[in-house]
């Protein structure tokens, strides 16, 4: 990872809160829209799937976002970021095979796809809350 | 991060323990496969089938054990690796979820989510490797 802040750390913060902010609104209305008019509108099959995959745009604008910040975020920030993402990656691998055990041998309902993102946020949260907490 | 023994001594312990847990891993899978199949009692069945997770417990522990005696540029292509792991696997899981939902597409077992993030880490910590070198 290049890692020459041209900005100070505290900028590329701010930065980044409002590029989530503006990120996860359009997210929301394209969410909300699309889910709608393909409940009611009946769009055709290759429409059904670009408007499935449009919310997506707004979030890769969000991950783009986190690269910028970390390469110019200071080192602990960075390091919080980076470990609490992995440990994410961790936690996250072991509790997907657990549950895809039981969900295939045990007959345990099966989980929306999505439910993987929400997990490794999360886990990303709480794990960069603790380590940020333990450093301070 | 104090590492108590040599960089490379954690390396060969690491990989000791990975083969180790590997091979009881598909042991487990192997031997609990048949009596999964006769679909015994639910507790049995739940109880059976969280086995194989003990050695997966146990890789995961080795790999937090080995990123903190490796050395520093190890750690730090495995850390940015997983952390893109994380990011790539919550992007794909998020898209393929939508599509499941709004697009009718066919339902992804939840351990392809293990099997994406494995590879993405493999494939990533690969490149930043040759990058560093």
């Amino acid at each position: 990872m290049n890692t020459k802040p041209r900005i100070n750390p505290d900028q590329a913060h701010r930065h980044h809160r409002l590029r989530v902010m503006v990120a996860m609104s359009i997210y929301v209305v394209l969410l909300l829209g699309c889910a709608y008019y393909i409940k009611h509108g009946h769009p055709g099959p290759t429409l059904t799937v670009v408007l499935a995959l449009l919310p997506t745009i707004p979030v890769i604008w969000v991950m783009w976002s986190l690269y910028v910040y970390l390469t110019q975020a200071d080192e602990l920030q960075r390091r919080v970021h980076l470990t609490s993402l992995s440990m994410a990656a961790g936690v996250t691998a072991f509790l997907t095979l657990t549950y895809g055990f039981l969900e295939d041998f045990a007959g345990f309902p099966h989980i929306p796809a999505w439910w993987t993102f929400v997990v490794i946020d999360l886990v990303w949260g709480a794990t960069s809350c603790v380590l940020w907490c333990r450093y301070k | 991060m104090n590492a108590r023994i040599s960089p490379a001594k954690a390396s060969r312990r690491y990989q000791t323990q990975m083969v180790v847990a590997s091979v009881t891993y598909i042991a487990l899978i192997a031997g609990t496969m048949d009596t999964l199949r006769a679909k015994p009692p639910m507790t049995e069945r739940v109880l059976l089938a969280l086995l194989p997770a003990l050695p997966i417990a146990w890789m995961v522990w080795a790999v937090i054990r080995y990123l903190n005696s490796a050395d520093e540029l190890q750690r730090r292509v495995h850390i940015e690796a997983l952390a893109l792991a994380a990011g790539i696997t919550a992007f794909l899981s998020l898209t393929y979820g939508f599509l499941e939902d709004m697009a009718g597409f066919p339902r992804a077992p939840l351990w392809t989510v293990f099997l994406v993030i494995d590879l993405v880490w493999v494939a990533s910590g690969f490149v930043l490797w040759r990058r560093y070198k």
